[in-house]
């Protein structure tokens, strides 16, 4: 019978093709899972080299802890892995290369040698496969460590190497994922060359340093690090919106527990908690490590693992907001700090010791700013510091600064939430005007305080409106000619379900057909003639909040929108009589020390720091 | 050019143009006035403008040779307000200003009065004498209400509208609109257009001082015309708001109220109106009008009788539109005109047509 056997078992080496397939798609597949291997084996420096793009040559040399013979000889075999014994060590998967695939599936689609030594071995050992088969197997002088030449990728695939892109484009692959991983791994030291050109350079730093150091940013970033008990910690780098921002979501990195993931939820609460902050339509440059409990993840979803399921998106999404927003709001010092009233090179700092250092000895994760050790995400990998370079402000709540620091400069402009928050409390306040129809000047005491009139508007509208809900919506004034707005079909959607939201701010918007809403009413303090400016820049950014965010969210977001619009602007000219009261609202006001996006209202200047500008 | 005036008239001459001249103009020119002399007529004509609009007097002088220059209006005025009363003589040489006043010699340089804006060409199309006490009282009777914000900047202004014999002024900002009617004596006419606010003020201000005012209409501009002086203002383009359509017809409930009491409990009650909003809730009944307001900070109540006609409706305003409504007529009894909670309230004379406020009312909700 011609046709007796349709079904084959398929021979072991198609079977290797056509798994390896799954995991190596491209070089950048290869050097991914090669540089796995290096962390695994806790090197501390990876050379990386690529010729024509890895499709002709990868090369991955570390100085890890290499393998032993009987190791060398057994990682090309599949499912040979030493990491995983047990189904139920999945869920605690804390390495990289978990799966036992990496190199079987390399070595069956390109001419692979593998050259290793133990540490405490004497002599290393010398493997070499080539589609698949073993071609030589044997011992070779080489010092402690494993290196790697994986040539002609796919030269046994035509199919799949027809599917390669140019050089430049397989290039640019390897060299982001290699970047991903040294982002991830700041401990180790990354050198990448490709065609003989060095592409990456990086010394082993922090996880700052390494941040800093890579996106060549000289703008200090902030510092991330927020725990949420029981879920996980966010640590990494932000660089504050106003100093630098992106026109896309591209630089926002995203790592769960040590690997690059590509997760839309996670890089869209980042964006989030940044809305409002700088300007519209620009996006952040962060770094953002999560670390949550291996039963918070899923890691299996694809073998490429780029993908990762949360077991609670929601908590996720809440920490990375709460730990962005932390960083943001904390950084409004610095913002002030960075332009010192004073010139010198030292970086501002407040002049006496706080009350609040004495006794905040415990460690306290609102404050990232003084270098930390944490760990790197990355299970038992190299620990990291996150923290500010050099000097840096004490925040309050740091461990005191130590004596030997250089003296505290004096002439500088000063501000702490905490030391306005005292300021307040005490009286008189003389309005002296405004500076620059930007900033409220008002004497105090022997204190000279510069007032950010937007962000002190924005705090005001805030609370005020913070106190309203749907029971006890805000004092709403009916218009006369209501504007009509028209919003893109995927914002209408949108807000259509936030109206109710809004009307309990006073904003009474109705649906006029078409994405086309009519607002009929809007709280007194947005100007007259201003409504609708207004309502649509407020409309328009609550189109882009998730739609699957909570409620609470929703809700902050909308005041926060509410009182940036409504709010007036760097650049309004204020009479006497509203200068007056935005102060005395200001000073009624709980938190009145930061705006809403948790920038400063309020700075100072002593008279004995203006004395001391004129040596009096 | 050179001449010989009274400092008195030149002081109040000078003082009549130069309200239009503003603080930092975006030409240096606008800063100074235009002065004139000719020498045929014994004349001087002063002309200040910050190009919107432009007021340009005249006065008589002795003068000995004609010319003209321009001149830092402010520091002329500051002199002239400093001189004794008496003869002031003049003379320009290019820029070069020499001013004489008894023993006391100023020189001032001015700039050249080939760099002022010429005054815009305007062949009237409408003329319309108006008495000056009768224009005053229709601006303060709409004046308040117009818009400052320049998104709608055609809110930026009075309308001004004659049909037949119907005079109308009109302003809104969105939220009240306030109306204002006279029938002229004669004249059959046919003409709209909407007059910057801040010209609406320098008119308000040089009609103070004549009988009678004669607005003449062109294309794009306004001329007032107050015997000696002469005021020149481009007029807002855009389409002012179809007002009539905005004002209802039929209004169920009326109530008539002294207007000064109204104002006086409207103004006591807004002290514990929320500081903001300033809203104040007025409930009417059969006789009378409770009228609250509260805040953080405490609440208050006062109740007047008024003749109410209508179902009993509570309704929420703002305190200081109220207010402004009442202080812009002087009738005693006013009627408040009223349809339901969200829809707009409205105040006028209970004998009269000739002066209405419309005004959005603030939703009590939460009250």
């Amino acid at each position: 019978m011609e046709n007796a056997t349709q079904i084959k078992v398929l021979p072991a080496l198609v079977y290797e093709r056509i798994a390896a397939g799954e995991v190596v798609e491209r070089p950048a597949s290869v050097v991914k899972e090669l540089i796995e291997n290096s962390l695994d084996a806790r090197a501390s420096r990876i050379e990386i080299e690529l010729e024509g793009g890895g499709k002709a040559l990868i090369r991955v040399s570390d100085d890890g802890h290499g393998m032993g013979p009987a190791d060398a000889r057994l990682c090309f075999t599949r499912h040979a892995t030493s990491k995983i014994d047990q189904f139920e060590d999945l869920e605690l998967i804390r390495t990289y290369g978990f799966r036992g695939e990496a190199l079987p599936s390399v070595g069956a689609v390109a001419k692979v040698r593998l050259v290793t030594r133990f540490r405490g071995d004497e002599k290393g050992s010398e493997v070499v496969y080539e589609g698949g088969r073993l071609v030589r197997f044997g011992e070779a002088g080489s010092p402690v460590g494993t290196d790697i030449v994986v040539r002609e990728l796919f030269y046994n695939v035509p199919a799949r190497k027809k599917f390669l892109k140019s050089d430049r484009a397989e290039r640019s692959a390897c060299v982001d994922v290699a970047s991903r991983m040294a982002l991830a791994n700041p401990g180790t030291a990354f050198h990448l060359t490709a065609g003989g050109k060095s592409r990456l350079a990086l010394p082993p730093a922090d996880l700052y340093h390494r941040c800093v150091d890579y996106f060549k940013a000289g703008r200090e970033p902030l510092a991330l690090d927020y725990t949420s008990p029981g879920l996980g910690r966010i640590t990494g780098v932000i660089w504050h919106p106003n100093r630098i921002s992106r026109a896309n979501r591209s630089g926002i990195l995203v790592f769960v527990n040590g690997r690059s993931v590509n997760d839309r939820q996670v890089v869209e609460a980042v964006a989030a908690a940044c809305r409002g902050v700088g300007a519209k339509d620009r996006y952040p440059q962060a770094v953002v490590f999560l670390k949550l409990s291996g039963r918070q993840v899923d890691v299996n979803v694809h073998p490429a693992k780029s993908e990762v399921k949360f077991a609670d998106d929601a908590a996720v999404r809440r920490l990375v907001m709460a730990g962005v927003t932390r960083a943001l709001s904390e950084a409004g010092e610095d913002l002030i700090a960075a332009t010192p009233l004073g010139g010198g090179e030292e970086p501002p700092t407040r002049s006496r010791p706080r009350r609040d250092e004495e006794y905040s000895r415990e460690p306290n994760l609102r404050s990232p700013r003084e270098p930390r050790v944490v760990d790197g995400g990355a299970g038992d990998g190299v620990p990291f510091t996150v923290g500010r370079p050099r000097g840096g402000r004490v925040s309050a709540g740091a461990p005191p600064r130590p004596l030997d620091k250089p003296a505290l400069p004096d002439d500088q402009l000063n501000f702490t939430p905490e030391a306005a928050r005292q300021l307040y409390e005490e009286a008189p306040y003389q309005i002296q005007g405004q500076f620059a129809d930007t900033f409220i000047l008002v004497e105090h005491g022997d204190k000279l305080l510069v007032i950010d009139q937007h962000a002190a508007h924005e705090r005001v509208i805030y609370e005020e409106l913070a106190a309203h809900d749907a029971e006890r919506p805000a004092p709403s004034q009916q218009l006369l000619l209501p504007p009509r707005i028209k919003l893109d079909p995927r914002r209408a959607a949108r807000v259509a379900e936030l109206l109710e939201l809004l009307s309990a701010f006073g904003f009474h918007v109705e649906s006029a057909g078409a994405d086309s809403f009519r607002v009929l009413a809007v709280p007194q303090m947005v100007g007259a003639g201003d409504e609708e400016r207004v309502t649509r820049e407020i409309l328009e950014e609550l189109g882009d909040v998730g739609e699957d965010a909570p409620l609470a969210e929703r809700r902050r977001a909308a005041l926060v929108s509410i009182s940036c619009k409504a709010a007036v602007k760097a650049g309004d000219r204020l009479n006497r009589e509203q200068l007056v009261g935005l102060i005395r609202r200001l000073l009624a006001s709980p938190n009145k020390s930061t705006c809403p996006h948790g920038r400063p209202t309020t700075a100072e200047l002593t008279e004995a720091q203006i004395r001391r500008w004129f040596n009096r | 050019m050179e001449f010989v005036c009274s400092r008195g008239t030149l002081f109040d001459t000078l003082s009549q143009v130069t309200g239009v001249v503003k603080k930092n103009p975006p030409l240096p020119v606008l800063s100074n006035v235009l002065v004139q002399a000719d020498a045929d007529g014994n004349r001087l004509n002063l002309t200040a403008t910050d190009l919107e609009v432009g007021v340009s007097c005249r006065l008589s002088a002795e003068v000995a040779a004609g010319g003209e220059v321009t001149l830092p209006a402010r520091k002329l005025t500051d002199i002239l307000r400093e001189l004794p009363e008496a003869a002031v003589s003049v003379t320009v040489e290019g820029t070069a200003c020499a001013l004489t006043c008894e023993n006391a010699k100023f020189n001032l340089t001015g700039i050249e009065a080939a760099e002022f804006p010429p005054r815009p060409e305007v062949a009237p199309e409408t003329t319309l004498p108006l008495p000056a006490d009768t224009l005053r009282e229709m601006i303060r009777q709409t004046i308040f209400a117009v818009s400052y914000d320049e998104t709608r900047y055609f809110l930026n202004g009075i309308y001004i509208s004659a049909q037949g014999k119907e005079l109308v002024f009109v302003a809104t900002d969105g939220r009240r609109l306030a109306k204002s009617t006279r029938t002229l004596e004669e004249g059959d006419y046919d003409f709209s257009g909407i007059i910057p606010t801040k010209a609406v003020s320098e008119i308000d201000k040089l009609a103070s001082k004549v009988e009678e005012v004669t607005f003449s209409l062109a294309r794009g501009h306004l001329v007032a015309d107050f015997a000696d002086t002469v005021l020149t203002a481009t007029l807002i383009e855009g389409d002012y708001p179809d007002y009539q359509k905005l004002i209802p017809q039929e209004f169920p409930g009326s109530a008539t109220v002294n207007r000064g009491l109204f104002a006086d409990a409207t103004r006591r009650i807004a002290l514990m109106a929320d500081e903001t909003s300033h809203r104040v809730a007025y409930e009417f009944d059969g006789e009378s009008v409770r009228i609250s307001g509260k805040s953080e900070q405490g609440e208050a109540s006062e109740t007047l009788a008024v003749n109410y006609s209508g179902d009993d409706l509570r309704i929420g305003f703002n305190a200081r539109y109220i207010n402004d409504a009442l202080k812009a007529t002087d009738a005693p009894e006013v009627e408040f005109l009223l349809l339901e909670n969200l829809r707009p309230g409205l105040i006028k004379p209970v004998d009269g047509d000739d002066y209405l406020c419309l005004i959005m009312p603030m939703r009590l909700d939460d009250y």
